[in-house]
């Protein structure tokens, strides 16, 4: 084993029983970690259950843990996130409640309000688009609090919400589908409703480890509890001082009290930060001063402050020092600086353009690390393809292969959907190119009959497209990626699965889940603080860093403001040996206006 | 504790459309050739086989059907903990596969062969399944787990399958066999190999030194340098081989005894040929069950035996079926041998017989038996007549003279000897003792016809347990199925009656070795008092039927009948073998009794057999005609 602290290897060879570790920036969390894996793998027998938040997360705890163990024993590890892990429970032991077989995760917003519409069509119920999106969020609500349209009735709220919940449930049943939320509620009803399930799991995963706990929700843990019922062996890994979703419903007290009160774990703390140079730890132990991070390299490293006129002159600057950085390097980093050991965090999103405006203008490459949103197709025909797997896969897809149909501009019918798919060549849609749909369909057929030939069946696309010369350029630059994107994703979930164990349906619920979103990790970062999470880079900038924008203007209670803190407190610590601070005295508003900048309130502390 | 395989199901597999079967720890296959047995061990190889060809021959097919691709094999097997789950190894083992039953954890594994249009040619595709569903739910049934089945959980069952065609002979020869792989690597210890090579080469060199025909012939074959041309080049001749890891080719397995030099197994007959592969298939399964114990894995043998009684004697066959409940791992043996059959648990029978197009699998059904019922069935049929268990007809009568007579006309009446219409004649050995027959024909689906003798009680008797058994059957049916004795009399008695005495009497002169034995007979004991006999009228106080010494009175007809029948049944044995000859050699179409042609008729309408041109006729369209004695006189 590597060298460990001595509280470090305390953590690491405490084996049975509840614990909990309280895990500062740089602590070496991941680490202690997976060695402590690998150490339940070496002394005990069972298998080891380890769940996370992302899967970023849960690839990288999934990586360190298979280099420190025989590579037989390495099927005795399950990494995932908690999604995946109550997907899977989901998908295999939903009959046992009475789900049907087969079901498919349906992730597109407007697939979901299209099925609330429908829905209300059945009830007689007119809504406008906005009520719509309300009732939504209220149907979101009662979903991820476990509450079931029965147990709502009974707390009286409003009587039409209920309806439309209780009929869009049985809508997403018969197509076979459910939505994000629907997994953890049927996961933790198949662990209450079947005692002997979560036992079986228990028997089998007699070590259950969950990372980031902070981020925990309150119906993510009644589900670990359910699943947990006489079992000790759980640990828990987080640090209160990095919770940032609360919006999410997370509440890091889970962690720090439910957990402590319901399982009475073994409390560890570790402090020594070893990921950042003495002045980062010094800024954000001022922001967070509970948080009592070490510092235990001697070296001093860089945090600067600086203040610019407008967002252009901000973005100028962090531009040029990068490029001085590049060619000159650090004295506070051993090696050469490359683009991808810098990252860029601002507090939203919107905080970029001047500077991506910048790096354009500089020739300097970049992306958006960590993004959560779900790519899809750019061509129609490319669309049509995705959706009519759904529809290959779930033949009861109602909705889907009504899109297919609206995409094709032709007419339902009202039974034996995929059959229809499958040889139905009627193209009434004129934009579309009639023989890159008719391969289209045929692919699809080559997945019927075997799903583990998805090569084949993009090489049968692939082939047409090329076969045909008078294609537009841009239309052929945008569907080479769309079909690139694809053997990414199958090549992915190649790599995870063995021949003989490839399906279409699995690998359909796993393209949902993002396990084989494409990291294009290439230059520069520009992150979010939320995606920055669990990242580290040698070089950080954090730019506008004014009042209103960093903390949030919307940060009004004081858990809010708490947890705005705990923001600053996560960016500062993703850099390991420089870290800059910035912003604008003005900013233009998108509509035109100037405002004067105030300084964020949080360099008051620093400087 | 472990688990056991507690059933198989086959769709569209070979021989079978559907078929389950539950099976036991030791389960027997039972049924005539050609039925579908070999076919049911191969399937379950199959399931537990990681890597087998496959093609489409496998695939059931009705009777002119053309194969569409679209049609598949499915194996399901239902694997079960001994108690209500998994012990922690095999929990851990099976991980994700293990279902919550109802009252218990299962895993459920489905083999698919099916076609592949990108391979062009059938593949084999396994899937763990997420419930056990409902018979016929099984082909439309695709809540697959979403874990792959790897071929570690494949191999924790390991199949041993002892071949029907098995001889050590060709086994020795064979690299792939026990025998070749237990032998393939003897496991000598380096230094041991290196004495013992030493040892070889010396012998192989004193061998060559000793004998001048092999150093001649040595010189002659070094010849051969002068041809290619190269000093280097030499030829050696090994008597014996060098090399510790090739004499698996030359070993030999000898048989001796006190009296005699020994044999070489080659020189032995087939029968302990056979019994040595078995012994072999032992050996290797109880070495490989020290490895697999020694990777700390759990496994559990599934040994699939094929006719272990093959050329065995009725004793070995005994002794062999001993031995195969010893082997560790679950067991299905299937036979032809009534002696192992007569060995087995009734539950642990599965009988496998051909209904229409595909096979199909029943049990004997002990369910509502009570343990009086199981131990008859067990006692009276399976234990001493274990050989009705292979009919496909059984027709039961009485005692011994019917069943010593009735295949001889049946041989007579039907042109054909019972076994070759697969029908079994059984004398059950005293009146009413027919019902666990009948349970066991039930359930085998095995065609019973009775001819009982007449008595009311007996009559009404037979027909109330065949009401139990069959269900409540109309009387007219069980006409078709059961011929009670006229005149409430038993067989004897209706051959005095209907005019056979004088076959009768010429049989008891010539058992008794004197003519007109009878009169004597009459002579001695007229007017005598006989053994007491049980007589219809009831003692009121104990309510039993009182016993009667009578007088016996051979006066007139009757009596000279009464005194006749006494005489049969005191020479029962005799009498039987030889009374069916002497009918038979009348020449009109009552050398078969008119009550036994009625039976047969009514066997040969329902079982469509021919029928000798003496005693009727088939017409076209398969309509059966009866002739009496009438119109074989106007022909």
């Amino acid at each position: 084993m590597l060298n460990l602290t001595p509280k470090q290897q305390e953590i690491v060879e405490y084996l049975d029983g509840s614990l909990l570790v309280t895990a500062g920036p740089g602590s070496g969390k991941t680490r202690v970690l997976t060695q402590r894996i690998a150490n339940i793998i070496e002394k005990r027998k069972g298998k080891v259950l380890a769940l996370t938040f992302s899967n970023k997360a849960a690839e990288e705890i999934s990586e360190r843990v298979k280099e420190q163990i025989a590579e037989e024993d390495f099927e005795r590890v399950e990494v995932g996130t908690i999604h995946s892990f109550c997907l899977d429970v989901v998908t295999n032991k939903g009959n046992q409640i009475g789900l049907p077989s087969g079901l498919a995760l349906i992730e597109n917003e407007k697939d979901k309000l299209e099925l609330l519409k429908r829905s209300c069509d059945s009830l007689n119920l007119s809504l406008k688009e906005r009520e719509l999106r309300e009732y939504y969020l209220q149907i979101q609500n009662f979903k991820q609090n476990f509450i079931t349209p029965d147990l709502a009735r009974k707390e009286q709220h409003n009587i039409d919400v209920i309806n439309l919940y209780e009929s869009y449930n049985n809508l997403l049943i018969s197509n076979r589908v459910i939505d994000f939320d629907d997994i953890l509620f049927y996961a933790y009803k198949v662990f209450v409703d079947r005692p002997r399930v979560a036992k079986n799991y228990t028997r089998l995963y007699r070590y259950i480890l969950i990372d980031e706990a902070q981020d925990l929700n309150e119906t993510q843990y009644k589900i670990i509890q359910a699943l947990t019922r006489d079992f000790y062996n759980l640990m828990m890994v987080g640090d209160s001082a990095q919770s940032i979703y609360g919006f999410n419903g997370s509440d890091s007290d889970i962690m720090t009290k439910k957990f402590v009160k319901d399982f009475e774990p073994k409390e560890f703390i570790l402090k020594e930060n070893f990921r950042s140079t003495y002045k980062i730890i010094d800024a954000a132990n001022r922001i967070q001063p509970h948080s009592k991070s070490q510092s235990v390299y001697p070296l001093e490293g860089v945090l600067e402050v600086h203040s610019f006129a407008d967002e252009e002159e901000e973005a100028n600057w962090i531009t040029s020092q990068i490029e001085y950085l590049i060619e000159n390097g650090s004295p506070w980093v051993e090696n050469e600086i490359e683009l991808e050991d810098i990252a860029i965090i601002g507090r939203n999103r919107y905080l970029f353009d001047s500077l991506e405006k910048c790096l354009q203008k500089k020739k300097l490459s970049y992306s958006f690390g960590g993004s959560n949103v779900h790519l899809e197709c750019e061509t129609i025909e490319m669309k049509i393809f995705e959706t009519g797997l759904r529809v290959l896969v779930n033949p009861h897809d109602d909705l889907n292969y009504s899109k297919v149909n609206s995409y094709l501009s032709r007419e339902n019918q009202t039974e034996n959907f995929l059959q229809d798919l499958l040889s139905n060549r009627e193209i009434n849609n004129l934009e579309l190119n009639d023989e890159i749909v008719n391969a289209i369909i045929n692919a699809w057929n080559i997945l019927d009959k075997d799903g583990s030939d998805f090569m084949v069946a993009l090489n049968e696309i692939e082939k047409t497209y090329l076969s045909l010369c008078q294609l537009e350029e841009n239309f052929q630059f945008l569907i080479q990626n769309d079909l690139e994107l694809w053997k990414e994703r199958w090549s992915k979930y190649c790599k995870q699965s063995v021949p003989g164990g490839r399906s279409l349906p699995y690998f359909r619920n796993q393209v949902s889940l993002g396990k084989f979103r494409e990291d294009n990790n290439e230059g520069v970062s520009l992150l979010t603080v939320h995606t920055s999470k669990g990242l580290e880079y040698e070089i950080v900038f954090v730019l506008g860093l004014t009042q209103g924008t960093f903390p949030d203007y919307r940060a009004k209670t004081h858990s809010q403001k708490i947890e705005e803190k705990n923001n600053m407190f996560v960016a500062i610590t993703r850099a390991k040996r420089e870290c800059y601070l910035t912003y604008p005295l003005i900013k233009v508003m998108p509509w035109g206006d100037v405002k004067r900048q105030q300084p964020s309130e949080y360099l008051l502390f620093i400087d | 504790m472990g688990v056991f395989i507690e059933e198989l199901r086959i769709r569209n597999y070979k021989c079978y459309e559907s078929a389950d079967v539950k099976l036991q720890n030791s389960t027997l296959l039972l049924g005539a050739n050609n039925v579908g047995k070999t076919s049911l061990l191969e399937a379950l190889e199959l399931c537990f086989t990681p890597y087998k060809k496959i093609s489409e021959e496998l695939i059931f097919l009705k009777k002119d059907e053309v194969l569409s691709r679209e049609k598949s094999i499915l194996l399901d097997v239902l694997i079960s903990p001994i108690g209500d789950s998994f012990d922690d190894t095999w929990h851990e083992f099976f991980g994700d596969f293990v279902v919550e039953g109802e009252s218990k954890d299962f895993v459920a594994l489905r083999t698919i062969i099916k076609y592949s249009a990108a391979k062009g040619e059938y593949e084999l595709d396994r899937k763990a399944l997420n419930a056990w569903p409902e018979s016929d739910d099984v082909v439309s049934f695709t809540d697959f787990n979403s874990h792959s089945v790897k071929r570690e959980v494949i191999e924790a069952i390991p199949v041993f399958y002892l071949d029907a065609k098995r001889d050590i002979v060709s086994e020795m020869n064979d690299r792939f066999s026990y025998w070749g792989k237990l032998v393939k690597d003897i496991k000598l210890s380096d230094d041991d190999l290196k004495d013992m090579e030493i040892l070889l080469n010396d012998i192989n060199d004193q061998i060559i030194g000793n004998s001048d025909v092999l150093k001649h012939l040595r010189d002659k074959l070094n010849d051969i340098s002068k041809v290619v041309n190269s000093s280097n080049n030499r030829v050696e001749i090994n008597p014996v081989s060098r090399k510790i890891k090739d004499l698996d080719k030359g070993m030999e397995v000898r048989f001796s005894d006190s009296h005699s030099e020994s044999f070489a197994i080659s020189n032995q007959g087939m029968g302990t040929r056979s019994w040595t592969a078995f012994l072999t298939l032992s050996a290797y399964i109880e070495w490989k069950i020290i490895d697999m114990e020694r990777e700390g894995r759990p496994y559990h043998p599934l040994l699939l035996l094929e006719e272990p009684e093959a050329h065995l004697h009725p004793q070995a066959q005994r002794k062999i079926y001993r031995q195969m409940q010893e082997l560790t791992g679950q067991k299905v043996i299937s036979t032809h041998s009534p002696i192992i059959a007569a060995q087995v648990n009734l539950d642990e029978i599965v009988h496998i017989y051909k209904k229409g197009e595909s096979s199909s699998i029943n049990y004997i059904n002990l369910e509502g038996l009570g343990d009086t019922d199981v131990r008859k069935i067990k006692e009276e049929v399976i234990k001493t007549r274990g050989d009705i268990l292979f009919a496909d007809t059984l027709i039961l009568c009485e005692g011994e003279t019917e069943d010593q007579v009735l295949p001889e006309f049946f041989k007579e009446y039907y042109g054909l000897e019972p076994f070759e219409l697969g029908t079994n004649i059984l004398g059950v050995g005293g009146a009413g003792k027919y019902k666990p027959f009948m349970r066991v024909a039930k359930a085998l689906d095995i065609e019973l016809f009775i001819f009982s003798d007449g008595e009311s009680r007996i009559v009404s008797d037979v027909k109330k347990h065949y009401k139990q058994v069959y269900g409540d059957v109309s009387d007219a049916k069980i006409a078709d199925y059961i011929t009670f004795l006229p005149d409430h009399g038993d067989f004897e008695k209706y051959l005095v009656q209907s005019g056979y005495k004088n076959e009768l009497l010429k049989v008891i002169d010539e058992v008794k070795g004197k003519e007109s034995f009878i009169e004597d007979y009459i002579e001695r004991n007229n007017g005598q008092s006989g053994k007491p006999q049980r007589t219809e009228e009831v003692c009121p106080r104990c309510t039993q039927n009182i016993f009667k010494s009578e007088i016996k009175d051979y006066e007139g007809e009757e009596g000279f009948n009464t005194a006749l029948i006494e005489c049969l049944g005191s020479i029962k044995t005799e009498y039987s073998s030889q009374i069916g000859q002497l009918i038979l050699q009348r020449d009109n179409i009552d050398k078969i009794p008119q009550v036994i042609r009625n039976f047969f008729f009514k066997i040969a309408k329902i079982k469509k057999y021919p029928i000798n041109a003496a005693f009727g006729e088939i017409k076209d369209g398969g309509i059966y005609v009866e002739f009496d004695t009438e119109t074989t006189r106007d022909s």
